[in-house]
C-alpha cells in the first residue's frame, strides 16, 4: 500500500468521489537539469536510444527527464498491472487519451512545438488522487508508439508500457557469466545491462542459490528474469515511483509485520549473532557483507568458528598484503588484498570450494567435521580474541545444510521495541545481539503488503473463476549444473591421413578468422588458447601447407558463449596455416543432479480433476526441497475452487500489487492478494477491478515440530 | 438594473442587454451513480459547469454580424470568449470562459433584423 493519509482513503470510499488524474510527458527527453539527451537525427526512432545510449544509462534516467504537465489535457487513463502468473513478474501498461483540438499531439504537423518530439519511447508519468490530496504516482513508463489520431473527435490516443516491460522486450548486450550466486546477484546482472544505478532497484537477497549462471549475447532478457524469479517464488515489479524492486521468496509468511526489514545490520566490533549452527561437511554460506572500518588486523571475518584445529569453517578474507586464512574443516585457502573497505563483498562457500566476490578458490574438503561451537555472524567465532574486528555491515547470510535450508538471516529490528538483529526465515526466530553494545540499522527495506478491508458498500461486483486459474498438479524437472574443476572441455586431434578439413585453415595475413568451437557442457570459463603443446592450459599446434610445424605467428582470441567457444585466429606469416590439434581447458558445469518434483493436491485434484502446471523448461530450480516447498505453496494457494476472483470495487489508487484484501461477502467472503489491477478513469468516472487470489498463510516448517515431508512449508 | 451580457475576445467587447425572457441557467453537474452489492448508491463526480442560454430578443444586422463574429473567431483562435453576466439574481459568472453558440437565425426585416436570438454558453476552462 502506498502510503497516503487517512482522509485519502475515506475520500476513496465516500459517497460522493471525486477521483483527478495528472499527466506529465517528456516529449523533448530532456533531462531535468536542463541537458540535452535526445538528439534529433541522431538518436534511434522507436526509443532504443532509451535504454542503451553511448554511457549505457539511458533507461535509468526516468527519474531525471524534466516532464511537462499535460492534465489538462488528460481525457481519460487506463493505468494496468499484474503478476505474470506463474511468474510474479510484474507487467504494468497504461492507455490514455489527450485533447487534441489544437494538433499539438498530430505527429508531423509542424506548427506543434511537439512534432519533432512526438515520437516512441517518450517517458511519462501518471498520477491519481482525489480532489483536494495530493496525488500519487500510478505508472512510471514510455510511449509504446505512436499515437493514433482521431481526427472527428480531436483526441490522440497513446499506449504505455513500464520500463520493467521495456527491459523485458530486450535482449541481453553482454554475457553473464556467474556460479554460486543468490536470483538478485544474476538480477542485478541483468539490470545493470540496461544501465540502471543502485539507486534505481531495491533486491531483497534471493534464497536460491544458482550453482550456475550462463546468459548469452541475445538472449531475451524478459524470459531471464521471469525464470529466474520463479525458481525463487519471489515478485518483481516497477513501483508506482519507478524503483524496480524484487521480492525474495516470503511464501506469505507475514513476519513483517513484527519486524522492519532493513538493507543491513552494522556491528561497531563488539555486537555480533550466534546462529546457534553448528558447521559441517555439508554446509553451504552465503553471505553479503562490508567491512566498513577495518579489523586492527586487516581482516573481514565475517562468519564461522575458528580454531586451528580440523573442526573450523571460517571466513576470514585479507584486507591487505598480509595472508589470511579460511578454513573448512581440514582445507584452507589464503588470500590477500581481495577485500577493500566500503565495498560490498559476496561470499559463498561449500566443501568443495569458496567464490570471493566470483573468483574460486579450492577446498575439496571430503573429510567429516563438526564446528565444536555455533558459527557466528559479525565475527568469526575463536579468531577475535586479539584484536578489534572494526565496524562492519551484513546485508544477508544464508546457512544451508546440504540441500536444506538451515538458516536465513534478514536484517531487521522489532518494531516494539526498536531492537536490531537478524530474523530467521526457516525458524522462524529473531536473532538479537550476543555480544556487547547495539547494532547500528541500515534504512528501511522490503515490502510490507497493505491491508484493505473491503465492505458491501466498496464492492460493486465480484466474478469467481470457477476452475480456471486452478493449480493442483505440479510437476517441475529441471537438470542440476555444477562448474566442474578444469579440465579439458574440447579436443582437436591431428587429422588422420594427414587430410585438410578447410575450416581449420587460417588465410595468409588473416586478422580475424574465426571457428566455433561446439562444447559439450556449458562453461564458466575457458582458458585462452596459445600456440605450441602445454599441460593445464588450452593450447593448439598449426602446420602448413606441407605438414611442417608452424611454431610462430598465430594468435588466437577465445569468446564463450552459451555452448561453444569461438575462437578468432590472426595468422601473421604469409602464408596458409592449418591448425592441426586444439584442446581448450576450461571449467565445465556438467549436469550433477535432476530436480524432479511432482505435487498434488489430493482433495482438489479428486473433486475438480486434473489442473497441472508443469515446469520444464527452468534450469533454475536447482535445488529439491526447496522446489518441492515451491510447489507446496503453489498449491496452497491455486489448488480451490474459485481460487481467483474479478472483483470490481470503488477504487482506492493506493492498493499496491501484493497487498491483502479482506472481502466482506456471505459467499466470497476472506482474505485475497492482489495480483493484478486496473484503473479506468473517464470523465472523472472511476472503475476499478481487482484480480486476486485466495490468502492463504501456510502452516511453516517449524524446527524440532514439523517433520521432514509433511505438510508444513520451509519459508 | 438591467441585466448584461458581456461578451469578449482578443478582437472585441460587446455588452448586451439581457430584455427577452427567461435567462435559462442550467448548471452541468458531471457525475455517475454506482450501485455497490450491498444496494446503495455512491456517485463518481468530476466537476459542475455552468450553462446558460441567454435570450437576446432582436438585434440589427450588424450586431448579429457582431455576434458571429465572437462565435466563429472560437474556431480561429482556438479560444472561448470570456463572459459575464451582471445584475442576475444567483447566477455567479464573471470573467468565465465559456463555449458559445448561437441559435438558428430568424431574419424578419429586409434589413436584416434577426429576432429570437438565443445564446447558449457553456463553461469550460481555456487551454
Amino acid at each position: 500500500m502506498i502510503i497516503v493519509p487517512q482522509e485519502f482513503h475515506d475520500k476513496a470510499n465516500g459517497q460522493v468521489i471525486h477521483p483527478i488524474a495528472g499527466l506529465y510527458v517528456s516529449f523533448e527527453k530532456q533531462l531535468a537539469g536542463g541537458v540535452d539527451f535526445f538528439t534529433l537525427d541522431e538518436s534511434v526512432l522507436d526509443g532504443v536510444d532509451i535504454l542503451d545510449s553511448d554511457n549505457h544509462e539511458a533507461i535509468q534516467l526516468w527519474d531525471r527527464y524534466d516532464y511537462k504537465d499535460y492534465s489538462d489535457r488528460l481525457v481519460s487513463m487506463n493505468v494496468s498491472r499484474s503478476f505474470e502468473f506463474p511468474y510474479t513478474v510484474q507487467s504494468a501498461l497504461a492507455d490514455f487519451t489527450v485533447n487534441n483540438y489544437d494538433d499539438l499531439f498530430t505527429p508531423d504537423y509542424t506548427p506543434s512545438p511537439l512534432s519533432a518530439y512526438n515520437l516512441p519511447a517518450r517517458p511519462l508519468r501518471l498520477y491519481a488522487g482525489f480532489d483536494g490530496l495530493t496525488q500519487i504516482a500510478q505508472f512510471v513508463g514510455v510511449t509504446e508508439d505512436m499515437p493514433d489520431i482521431n481526427i472527428k473527435s480531436k483526441t490522440a490516443d497513446y499506449h504505455a508500457l513500464d520500463f520493467l516491460t521495456q527491459i523485458a522486450d530486450q535482449t541481453l548486450n553482454q554475457v553473464i557469466d556467474m556460479r554460486n550466486v543468490t536470483t538478485d546477484e544474476v538480477l542485478e546482472q541483468i539490470v545493470k545491462q540496461f544501465g540502471l544505478s543502485e539507486s534505481q532497484y531495491q533486491f531483497e537477497h534471493g534464497t536460491n542459490v544458482i550453482p550456475f549462471v550462463f546468459f548469452d549475447i541475445g538472449q531475451d532478457a524478459g524470459e531471464a528474469m521471469r525464470n529466474l524469479v520463479q525458481a525463487e517464488g519471489g515478485k518483481m515489479w516497477l513501483d508506482e515511483s519507478g524503483i524496480l524492486r524484487f521480492q525474495a521468496r516470503s511464501l506469505g509468511d507475514d513476519w513483517r509485520k513484527n519486524y522492519q526489514e532493513v538493507e543491513y545490520l552494522e556491528s561497531t566490533g563488539t555486537q555480533y549473532i550466534d546462529t546457534g549452527l553448528y558447521g559441517n561437511l555439508n554446509t553451504k554460506v552465503n553471505l553479503k557483507g562490508m567491512q566498513v572500518v577495518a579489523s586492527t588486523n586487516g581482516t573481514f571475518s565475517p562468519f564461522g568458528y575458528y580454531s586451528d584445529a580440523n573442526t573450523s569453517l571460517t571466513i576470514n578474507l585479507s584486507m591487505n598484503s598480509s595472508g589470511r586464512t579460511s578454513r573448512f574443516g581440514n582445507k584452507t585457502f589464503i588470500t590477500t588484498n581481495v577485500i577493500t573497505a566500503n565495498s560490498i563483498n559476496r561470499v559463498t562457500t561449500t566443501k568443495d570450494e569458496a567464490t570471493i566476490n566470483g573468483v574460486a578458490y579450492n577446498l575439496s574438503c571430503t573429510t567429516q567435521f563438526t564446528t565444536p561451537q555455533p558459527m557466528t555472524i559479525f565475527r568469526a567465532k575463536g579468531i577475535d580474541n586479539g584484536y578489534v574486528n572494526g565496524t562492519m555491515r551484513i546485508y544477508s547470510c544464508m546457512v544451508m545444510d546440504g540441500e536444506q535450508m538451515a538458516g536465513n538471516f534478514v536484517p531487521c529490528y522489532r518494531k516494539s521495541d526498536n531492537v536490531a538483529g537478524m530474523y530467521d526465515t526457516v525458524t522462524r526466530h529473531f536473532f538479537t545481539n550476543a555480544g556487547t553494545g547495539t547494532f547500528n540499522v541500515g534504512p528501511n527495506t522490503g515490502f510490507t503488503p497493505g491491508t484493505f478491508n473491503l465492505s458491501p458498500y466498496s464492492i460493486v461486483d465480484i466474478k469467481p473463476s470457477g476452475t480456471s486459474d486452478m493449480v493442483n498438479h505440479l510437476i517441475i524437472n529441471a537438470d542440476v549444473r555444477e562448474v566442474q574443476p578444469f579440465e579439458y572441455v574440447y579436443v582437436k586431434t591431428k587429422p588422420k591421413n594427414d587430410s585438410v578439413t578447410e575450416e581449420w585453415v587460417i588465410p595468409p595475413n588473416a586478422t580475424n578468422y574465426v571457428v566455433s568451437c561446439s562444447l559439450g557442457d556449458p562453461c564458466y570459463n575457458v582458458v585462452n588458447p596459445t600456440l605450441g603443446k602445454s599441460t593445464n592450459v588450452s593450447w593448439f599446434t598449426a602446420r602448413k601447407e606441407d605438414l611442417t610445424a608452424v611454431t610462430s605467428g598465430v594468435t588466437a582470441t577465445g569468446t564463450l558463449t552459451n555452448n561453444s567457444y569461438d575462437i578468432s585466429f590472426k595468422n601473421n606469416n604469409a602464408f596458409a596455416v592449418e591448425i592441426a590439434e586444439l584442446q581448450l581447458y576450461g571449467e565445465p558445469a556438467k549436469v550433477t543432479n535432476r530436480v524432479e518434483v511432482d505435487a498434488k493436491e489430493d482433495e482438489s485434484y479428486t473433486k475438480y480433476g486434473d489442473h497441472l502446471l508443469e515446469i520444464t523448461d527452468n534450469e533454475f530450480f536447482q535445488n529439491t526441497p526447496a522446489t518441492r516447498d515451491y510447489a507446496r505453496f503453489i498449491l496452497y494457494q491455486y489448488a480451490f475452487y474459485n481460487v481467483s476472483l474479478d472483483v470490481q470495487i470503488k477504487g482506492d489508487f493506493s492498493m499496491q500489487l501484493g497487498d491483502i484484501v479482506t472481502l466482506q461477502d456471505p459467499i466470497y467472503g476472506g482474505g485475497y492478494i492482489i495480483d493484478g489491477i486496473e484503473y479506468e478513469l473517464t470523465n472523472g468516472y472511476m472503475t476499478t477491478t481487482l484480480q486476486v487470489h485466495k490468502y492463504v498463510t501456510p502452516d511453516y516448517f517449524t524446527l524440532d515440530e514439523d517433520l521432514l515431508d509433511g505438510t508444513a512449508v520451509l519459508a | 438594473m438591467a441585466i448584461t451580457l458581456t461578451i469578449s475576445d482578443t478582437t472585441d467587447t460587446q455588452v448586451y442587454n439581457v430584455i427577452a425572457q427567461p435567462l435559462v441557467s442550467s448548471p452541468i453537474i458531471n457525475e455517475r451513480d454506482v450501485e455497490t452489492l450491498d444496494g446503495n448508491i455512491s456517485t463518481y463526480y468530476s466537476s459542475t459547469k455552468q450553462a446558460l442560454e441567454v435570450n437576446l430578443g432582436y438585434m440589427t444586422a450588424d450586431q448579429y454580424a457582431n455576434l458571429l463574429a465572437f462565435r466563429d473567431r472560437q474556431y480561429q483562435n482556438m479560444k472561448y470568449p470570456t463572459i459575464t453576466i451582471s445584475n442576475a439574481q444567483n447566477i455567479a459568472v464573471e470573467q468565465m470562459t465559456m463555449k458559445l453558440t448561437i441559435n438558428e437565425q430568424r431574419i424578419v426585416s429586409r434589413c436584416g433584423v434577426v429576432e429570437d436570438v438565443v445564446v447558449t454558453l457553456r463553461e469550460s476552462k481555456q487551454l
